[in-house]
């Protein structure tokens, strides 16, 4: 039976009159031109205030993670639908208390890709959408209770970041200088760690004093041990939703590094995380006919 | 007051001969993203449109990370070296409301009775080229107008870059470490007329546009009032508690004392902090007094605000407007002023 087509006020005003919801997360238009940001509405007489467009960047389901005892909709666009099945497999959400709302979406615009003096939605093209959303294969919500819209055409295969290819083809020590270089960069904000949906131990080993694992000095090593760290503990699990990447405030190349690790985990395991409900996560399961190549 | 005339050409120039003899901090661009860095020989000067890199250069004055002594480990463990003491350097660049950033610091770590010898020491020998710009340049996520700060403004600088639009600039030489510099400068042609009238014309305009209408000592009075108020929940609800604001903003100073080890030898050090961590105001015994976003989204407002301006007579903000434009969920700052303008009176 096709997702059912509805207007997102409409919709989200209905969940909450009815009680079928207690709130309602989505985006709201910013405070600046071509800027969403997250809303929280509660009440059904706010539900008009709810938008969404091509500036709606930040994935949601991070937040569902504070409202585990709430009945929760959620809107989500094809990317952040993933993060929500790999949370479910992993036991942190109940798809029974929660009410997707999907947003077909055509791709998000990269301020950095805007010209300055612009201000109107209509008059950016194509070209100033994230690399990651161009590549974008997964642009209609699949598994939503509802779409708020008719779905978008898509690219068939899953591509992974320009840079992962070129990185693969080079010397190491050239991909040593580049990795040295993106490290350079952070500033240990933790920005792509805390929007992340997968990120979500209580306590961060980055945030533990006794023992201290981490050394949070401005050595790149500190940024490199967190990133690797975190990176490993994303395999398999990272759906590539790149809210990491559109988060870090100094623009460190995350997707290249995301991308590497979701390209292993596909060819060795045949598996992507947040795509199919029903898989299970290479790392939570042994099957007698995975490859096993790396084992000589 | 000496003053000197420039083409585009000229300041990268000038940057160049200020390397001969000091370190030399400005704004460059790497991927996108205008940021304050030491300038090597490879890097190439680039003054952001707006005058406000992203990356402040708050590390020139209070590094990421600094060391306060070595130190070895052992029956009789003792402090064995200082850092070596910091070198002369230039902050080329600095746009009027990061140059009163500095007059925070300034006020923090000079304050008695524990002014703080590291930062002293930094700040002796710094000195600081500010950043005219035409006041139509002045990016549409910052409010320094509003906090009484105009984008032409030259106090507090040692020397001042006046870019007058039209690929000239004017440097004025204010104070006598301004003069220091003479060996860099002293090339230069003297400023012509055209050059200064053009420069008295945009200054004026650019002070006009002064409104100064955040009103702090208002702000801080209300401030006083809504430390248990519910709006913090408002303005937490969408925070995800990273540290980008802070560690963006100019102003922002806390810092974490952390011992490095290596070996039986080793460095204490301080680093960036933020109140916006968890981990920030966690106690030794585990008990934590700030237990949610909330309280801490309401200390990074308050110590802006109120203590700050408290304590020291100036707001520990100058409205960059760096968090506005970093904030991965873009809160804008300048709705929590709002908000706390419309607050109702307890």
């Amino acid at each position: 039976m096709p997702t059912e087509q509805v207007n997102l006020n409409e919709i989200a005003r209905r969940l909450l009159a009815d009680g079928t919801v207690d709130v309602v997360i989505g985006y709201t238009t910013g405070s600046q031109p071509l800027v969403a940001v997250p809303a929280f509405v509660r009440d059904p007489q706010d539900a008009d205030t709810l938008v969404f467009n091509r500036f709606c960047e930040q994935n949601l389901v991070n937040y569902l993670h504070r409202f585990k005892a709430k009945r929760v909709a959620v809107v989500v666009k094809g990317c952040d639908e993933r993060s929500v099945i790999g949370l479910i497999q992993e036991k942190q959400l109940d798809r029974q208390k929660l009410v997707l709302i999907g947003a077909p979406c055509a791709g998000i615009v990269d301020p950095r890709l805007v010209p300055e003096d612009a201000t109107e939605e209509e008059t950016l093209g194509d070209d100033v959408m994230y690399a990651g959303c161009a590549a974008c294969a997964v642009r209609n919500p699949r598994f939503a209770d509802y779409l708020i819209g008719a779905p978008v055409p898509q690219p068939e295969a899953p591509e992974f970041s320009d840079t992962t290819a070129e990185l693969e083809d080079v010397e190491s020590d050239e991909r040593w200088r580049y990795f040295s270089r993106e490290m350079r960069k952070c500033i240990l904000c933790f920005a792509c760690r805390n929007v992340c949906p997968a990120c979500y131990c209580n306590v961060c080993f980055t945030e533990s004093s006794q023992p201290k694992w981490m050394s949070k000095t401005d050595d790149e090593s500190d940024a490199m041990f967190f990133h690797l760290t975190r990176l490993l503990h994303l395999t398999g699990r990272c759906t590539g939703c790149g809210a990491c990447a559109r988060a870090c405030p100094v623009n460190v190349d995350l997707r290249t590094y995301n991308d590497r690790l979701r390209k292993d985990v596909k060819d060795v395991f045949e598996f992507e995380a947040g795509l199919d409900p029903e898989a299970r996560a290479p790392m939570t399961c042994f099957r007698d006919n995975d490859k096993n190549e790396f084992i000589k | 007051m000496r003053t000197k005339s420039l083409s585009r050409d000229d300041v990268q120039a000038l940057a160049d001969a200020l390397m001969r003899r000091h370190r030399v901090m400005a704004p460059v661009l790497q991927d996108g993203v205008y940021r304050f860095e030491w300038l090597r020989d490879d890097t190439t000067l680039a003054l952001p449109p707006g005058g406000i890199p992203k990356v402040s250069m708050k590390s020139a004055l209070l590094p990421r990370t600094e060391v306060l002594f070595y130190y070895k480990l052992g029956k009789n463990t003792e402090a064995t070296a200082q850092p070596p003491a910091p070198a002369a350097q230039v902050l080329f660049g600095v746009h009027p409301c990061d140059v009163q950033a500095i007059k925070v610091l300034d006020a923090v770590f000079s304050a008695e009775p524990y002014p703080d010898a590291p930062y002293l020491a930094r700040r002796e020998v710094t000195t600081v080229i500010g950043l005219g710009l035409p006041r139509d340049r002045t990016p549409q996520t910052a409010f320094f107008e509003r906090l009484g700060i105009g984008s032409m403004d030259s106090r507090d600088c040692d020397l001042f870059l006046a870019d007058l639009n039209n690929g000239r600039f004017v440097l004025e030489i204010l104070t006598d470490k301004g003069e220091a510099l003479a060996d860099a400068i002293d090339s230069l042609p003297d400023a012509s007329e055209d050059d200064l009238a053009r420069l008295a014309e945009l200054r004026s305009d650019a002070s006009a546009h002064v409104t100064a209408d955040i009103d702090i000592a208002d702000l801080k009075e209300r401030l006083s009032k809504l430390f248990e108020a519910d709006m913090w929940q408002e303005v937490a609800e969408r925070c995800i508690a990273c540290g980008a604001c802070s560690y963006l903003c100019p102003t922002c100073h806390c810092f974490d004392i952390q011992d490095e080890n290596h070996g039986n030898v080793g460095c204490r050090v301080r680093n960036w902090d933020t109140c916006q961590f968890d981990l920030f105001t966690k106690h030794a015994s585990g008990h934590n007094p700030r237990t949610n976003q909330q309280q801490r989204a309401r200390q990074r407002i308050m110590h802006k605000y109120e203590y700050g301006y408290a304590n020291f007579g100036i707001p520990f903000c100058t409205g960059c407007g760096r968090c506005v434009l970093s904030c991965p969920m873009h809160s804008d700052i300048r709705n929590v002023l709002e908000q706390i303008q419309e607050q109702p009176e307890p």
